[in-house]
This record gives C-alpha cells, structure tokens and sequence, in this order.
C-alpha cells in the first residue's frame, strides 16, 4: 500500500513476529533503495527498527525470489492463495513458525513444479495451515458424536468442526459430502509431508474434498480469500 | 466535511493526490498563492478540461481528449503489431523508443488476486475484440516484471495463443549503464535464464 509521499507500507509474513506491517521508506521514489526486493512472494532477511507498531524497514537482502511462481500462471495464482490464506491465519504481531515454513515449503514446491500445482499440494496446504493455526477439523471420527466415519452419507461440517458421521450431516444443512475415502485421503495428506506424490483419486473425488475443504476453511476464516476465485478461474482452464 | 477555509480546502485537494502529503500540499498550495494569478487560472483550467474531456479511447483504452486517441490515428503507425501495457503512463514510456511504430493496448492495471482485481476489471475485453479483425499478428505483453504483471502476460498468452496471433514478451534483465555487481539476484537471475546468441 502506497503511503504519504515516497513510502510504502509492507505486510510481511515473519518467522519471528508473525505477521507484521512496517514502513518502507522511499520504496516508491527510489529505483535502487529496495529495487526488485519487495516484491510479493519472495523470501527477503530485513532490518527494521522501531517499536511493533511503528515498524520501519531498514534494509532487505534478497534470499529466494522463487522465480519459478512468475512461469506459470497456476503458480502464481496458488502462491497468492497460500500467500492471503497463511497471512489471514496468523494474527498480528505473534510469532507463528509452523505458517511461516508452510509458507516457504508450500511456494518452493509451486515455484519448482513442472505442471499446475495438483489438487493434493492444495489440499494439503489447507489442511496445515488449519493446524498450525489450531484449527484442524475432525477426520478420525465424527466431530459431533465421536462416532465411526463409515458409510453412505458422509459429510463435512464447517460449524461442525470436520467430518461428521451420517446421522449428523443429515442434521447439518451446511455439511458439505464426502466419501469414507474422501476422509481417508484427507487424513493422508494431512499426516505426509507436503508435496508428496500419492495416488490419483480422480476429478469427481478432488472436487468434493476441495468444495469441503474450502467451506470449511472460508468459516474460520470469516470471509473467502479474495485470491481464491482467480485461483479456481485458472486450475479449471 | 469540506472545510471552509479555501487555503486549507485547498491543500486538502492537493493532498489527496498519490505521492504528496501535507507538507509537500502546504508548500504547493502557497507556492501557488504566492504566484501570478493567471498560473492558478490555467491550473484551475487545466484540471476542469481534464476532467471534462479526457476519457478512454475506444481502441486501445488509453486516455485521450478524442476518440479515437492520436496515437490510434496516426497512420504512420502498422495496425499489424498491438504493445499491451498496465497503465498510460507506460505507453508514454514505451512511445520514447522510436523502434516500435505499432500499435498500443492499456490494461488499466495488472492481474492481482490478492487486492481482489482479476481479469474483468482489466481492459483485456476490448483486446480481444481488437483481435478480430485478425489485421494483427503480433502482441507484445509490455507489463511490468513484477508478480502481477507476469501473472498477467501469462494470462494474456493463454488467451491470445489459440487465437493464432504471435504473442512476445518483452526482455528483461540487467539495465542499461547499470553495474553487474549491485544487481539483485531475481534481475541477475533472469538475465541468464533469457540470455541470447551474440556476436
């Protein structure tokens, strides 16, 4: 955000201070300053000084730029997901290392990939960031009762709190469905590293977990990600 | 609430333009109280005609008093090449390179998921249309090297591709006069990865 007469105002996604504003002084007047230093998605070591809420950038160096966002269009719109998705996660001011590394593990794997970013990658990223920022939903059993996840009728409960069992997603009008091996993948791939390849589960499949996921995870957050749109808009073309 | 003072509505105005605080509106609007009157009075002109007469252009979106704009008319210009840029300011720029005699395309911004502007509230409708006719051959994505303006060549070359119209991009890497040494990395590292034959 442009500020005052040469300034700009950063949000910054810190290892140790969560997430943070600070003032980059003559970032719009000065073309050598912080040139090619401040743009999105890059890992950047600053200096700032000042107290927390009066933060002023004193100095970036460039550490990783990932580059590979800017070659692909799916990249660059599953890092601006990551990106809002992690930020909107972490409060201000508070240190948050588990989103932080997600962050840098996450736009690494979109900036290295060969192809779109899979479905799973994306999934996988939301499910780690809900628990990292102690919000993961329900997937060993049914969020309401603590009953089995088995059978026809499935769903998944953003005011449920995750997977609900039949019983409660024919209660639960908002309940998005899922199969037992919807649960079963979800669970998977919040418990695998990021990034790691598994079996294809097909289009109808990736569909219904990411129309529950995201459900789930826009409750929590209180509004849809304004990057998420765009991002869907490209993955389907 | 508007204020009363003309003085302080005055520097109130001036502040609200991008790149000037208070203090630097203090100092214009004196600077123009301390001049002769009939500078304020071609200001004052100035901006009613801007703002009574200038609009897009409904070729290439830019902003013009005309329609079409002058750049749009002048015939020495080939209608076989079209130069997309995020803002006006940018074709301005790009006008000072007297190599490239086609046409221009403003977007009126760059694709930016973040601040919530996607395609639609870019000019890339009125592209499409252009292309049409298919006089044009070429597109040149002039946006700016940053994350959105790549993300919006990306999208553009998508678009334009099956289309059957030559789509470039413009070079990037190492300035012109600057020094290696002070380069950045993501600017060093572009320059190698679009480096080209030579000599």
């Amino acid at each position: 955000m442009d500020y005052g007469e040469a300034d700009r105002i950063l949000t910054l996604l810190t290892r140790e201070m969560g997430r943070i504003s600070a003032r980059a002084p003559g970032a719009r007047r000065s073309q050598k300053r912080f040139a090619g230093r401040l743009d999105r998605f890059a890992l950047v070591a600053v200096r700032l000084s000042g107290p927390p809420h009066r933060l002023t950038l004193l100095e970036a160096e460039l550490e990783e730029p990932f580059l590979g966002l800017r070659d692909r269009l799916e990249s660059s719109a599953a890092a601006a997901y990551v990106v809002e998705v992690s930020a909107a996660l972490s409060p201000e001011g508070e240190a948050q290392p588990r989103i932080f590394g997600l962050v840098l593990e996450a736009l690494a794997h979109l900036a290295e990939a060969d192809g779109p970013p899979s479905p799973d990658l994306l999934r996988a990223f939301e499910l780690k960031a809900l628990d990292a920022a102690g919000l993961m939903p329900a997937l060993d059993a049914c969020a309401a009762c603590g009953g089995p996840l088995a059978g026809e009728g499935i769903g998944f409960s953003p005011a449920g709190g995750g997977a609900v069992c039949p019983d409660h997603a024919a209660a639960d009008p908002a309940a998005s469905p899922l199969s037992p091996a919807d649960v079963h993948h979800l669970r998977a791939l919040a418990r695998a590293p990021l990034g790691e390849p598994r079996a294809d589960v097909g289009r109808a499949a990736h569909r219904r977990q990411a129309s529950a996921l995201r459900t789930f995870l826009d409750a929590q957050l209180g509004r849809r990600p304004r990057s998420a749109a765009f991002l869907e808009q490209v993955m389907e073309t | 609430m508007a204020e009363a003072d003309p003085i302080r509505r005055l520097i109130h105005q001036l502040s609200r333009l991008p790149g000037v605080g208070e203090k630097t509106a203090t100092r214009l609007a004196f600077h123009l109280l301390r001049a002769d009157r009939a500078i304020c009075l071609d200001l004052a002109r100035a901006l009613e005609e801007v703002s009574a007469q200038v609009g897009l252009c409904g070729r290439c979106a830019n902003l013009a008093a005309i329609d079409p704009c002058p750049t749009c008319r002048d015939e020495r210009r080939t209608d076989d090449t079209i130069c997309v840029v995020e803002r006006p300011q940018d074709q301005w720029a790009l006008e000072r390179a007297p190599e490239y005699r086609g046409r221009f395309h403003v977007l009126h911004g760059a694709l930016d998921p973040l601040s919530g502007i996607g395609p639609e509230q870019l000019q890339i409708a009125s592209l499409l249309h252009r292309l049409a006719p298919a006089a044009v051959r070429e597109v040149i994505l002039a946006t700016n090297p940053t994350v959105e303006g790549e993300a919006t060549a990306l999208y553009l070359a998508r678009l334009l591709k099956p289309l059957g119209v030559k789509v470039t991009r413009i070079a990037q890497g190492v300035a012109l006069g600057s020094e290696i040494e002070y380069a950045d990395q993501g600017t060093l590292s572009r320059a190698l990865a679009h480096r080209h034959d030579f000599g």
